[in-house]
């Protein structure tokens, strides 16, 4: 190891990071060299005087203070951070509009719907055609229903009464329905039933033009139930019915 | 969600450390502090991603690159003396110490504020805060050659900084 080689250690050397081979040839090499032990005696004299001289800040006593306001705030964001994301209020208005206008819309449809069980109802009585097959039997009925419709309606008797009279077809909401036909003396029940396909009904009950309705959805299937009886006899008709289908 | 007494178990020993890295670095007093509290709740945001054993160096290194944003935000660049290795290499001939036996804390300073932030950063960890070539290496994400090389120069240029102050008192060696 020549002088250039051992000055450019030096430093490393008293940092001592110089690793074990580079530091045994270059005490072997200040072993022999005056100039280098001289240099190395300088460094070492400038590092002491730096570390006795360098500066030390000392922070003003409210820094402390300061900062551990300032990790207050912090946790305090980080607690409600969920709250400042702009998506979750997009989200939620989105949400709210949806819920609105699906409400909105249902209950439309809901009044729709009822009005022209209504309407088939009456206009079914008006004519006198209140069915395509004639059965007290509901097994004959259904039976009749499922071979003109592209689903099988549940025909089943409410009791209290009422009896078979038949099915027919008709039409709700632009497409086609079966009407099961039921009598009790002077009271006459339809129920309308088709495939509720993903828009089912909520369960709701009304009077239309003198006449009780009542809606609802059961097995994936959209029932509404129209009678001209007088009273608030057709909810518990509607509870034979459901409890007939199940 | 991150343990807010537990951080302060871990991070506020660290508190003086951490002004005294963003001085070394350039900052002034009022800078210092803002750069602390900013450092103190970045460390805080990221706690759960400390693994490490040693809080300090950890903090430190969120306090060095906080400072450096901070210094280039408000652009102080002129403090920041835009840094090259070889243009602030330095003939390596050392200075006698003799000649800076007296010289007063105040001198070192003015001396070392004249250096690059990225000498005084190496001075500051190597001497001061004792952290090894291979802990400043990784913290400043340089090869450990030049770290090395940097505080050699770092040390050489501080010498020629502080014998310009006092050429009076410059020594025969020189
Ligand atoms: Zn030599």
């Amino acid at each position: 190891m020549n002088c250039e080689q051992a000055k450019a250690l030096l430093d490393t050397y008293i940092d001592g990071e110089l690793g074990p081979d580079e530091r045994a040839q270059l005490e072997q090499h200040l072993e022999t060299c005056a100039e280098c032990r001289a240099t190395l005696a300088r460094l070492r004299r400038f590092r002491d005087f730096f570390i006795a001289n360098g500066p030390r800040y000392s922070p003003p006593p409210e820094l402390k203070t300061k900062v551990l306001s300032r990790l207050e705030i912090a946790k305090r964001r980080e607690a409600t951070a969920w709250l400042r994301k702009p998506w979750l209020y997009a989200g939620i208005l989105l949400l709210g509009g949806l819920l609105l206008s699906w409400w909105r819309i249902s209950a439309d449809s809901e009044k729709a719907i009822a009005q022209q069980a209504v309407s088939n109802f009456v206009r079914a009585a008006a004519l006198e055609h209140l069915c395509d097959v004639v059965s007290p039997d509901p097994g004959v009925v259904g039976s009749w229903l499922t071979s003109k419709l592209d689903f099988s309606p549940p025909v089943v008797l409410p009791g209290l009464g009422f009896q078979m009279r038949g099915g027919r077809l008709d039409v709700v909401q632009n497409r086609k329905v079966a009407g099961l036909v039921y009598k009790r003396n002077k009271d006459l029940l339809t129920v309308f039933v088709w495939p509720a396909g993903g828009q089912p009904l909520r369960p709701n009950s009304r009077f239309l033009d003198g006449k009780q309705v009542s809606a609802w959805t059961q097995a994936d299937l959209n029932f509404v139930a129209v009678s001209n009886m007088s009273g608030q006899g057709l909810d518990e008709v509607v509870d034979r019915l459901k409890n007939a289908i199940k | 969600m991150g343990d807010i007494s537990r951080f302060e178990e871990l991070f506020l020993p660290h508190l003086d450390a951490a002004y005294n890295l963003a001085r070394w670095l350039g900052s002034g007093d009022e800078d210092a502090q803002d750069i602390v509290q900013e450092a103190y709740t970045r460390a805080f945001k990221g706690f759960a991603k400390f693994r490490g054993d040693n809080p300090r160096a950890w903090l430190l290194t969120i306090v060095r690159n906080t400072t450096y944003t901070w210094l280039r935000k408000r652009a102080s660049q002129d403090k920041l003396v835009p840094f090259d290795e070889e243009v602030h290499a330095m003939p390596a001939e050392p200075v006698p110490s003799e000649a800076y036996q007296e010289a007063r804390r105040g001198q070192v300073e003015a001396a070392l504020s004249r250096l690059p932030a990225e000498y005084r950063e190496v001075l500051l960890l190597f001497e001061f805060e004792n952290w090894s070539y291979k802990a400043i290496a990784a913290a400043l994400q340089v090869p450990i050659g030049t770290v090395m090389s940097r505080l050699s120069r770092a040390r050489r240029r501080l010498q020629q900084e502080l014998a310009h102050d006092r050429p009076e008192e410059m020594g025969d060696e020189l």
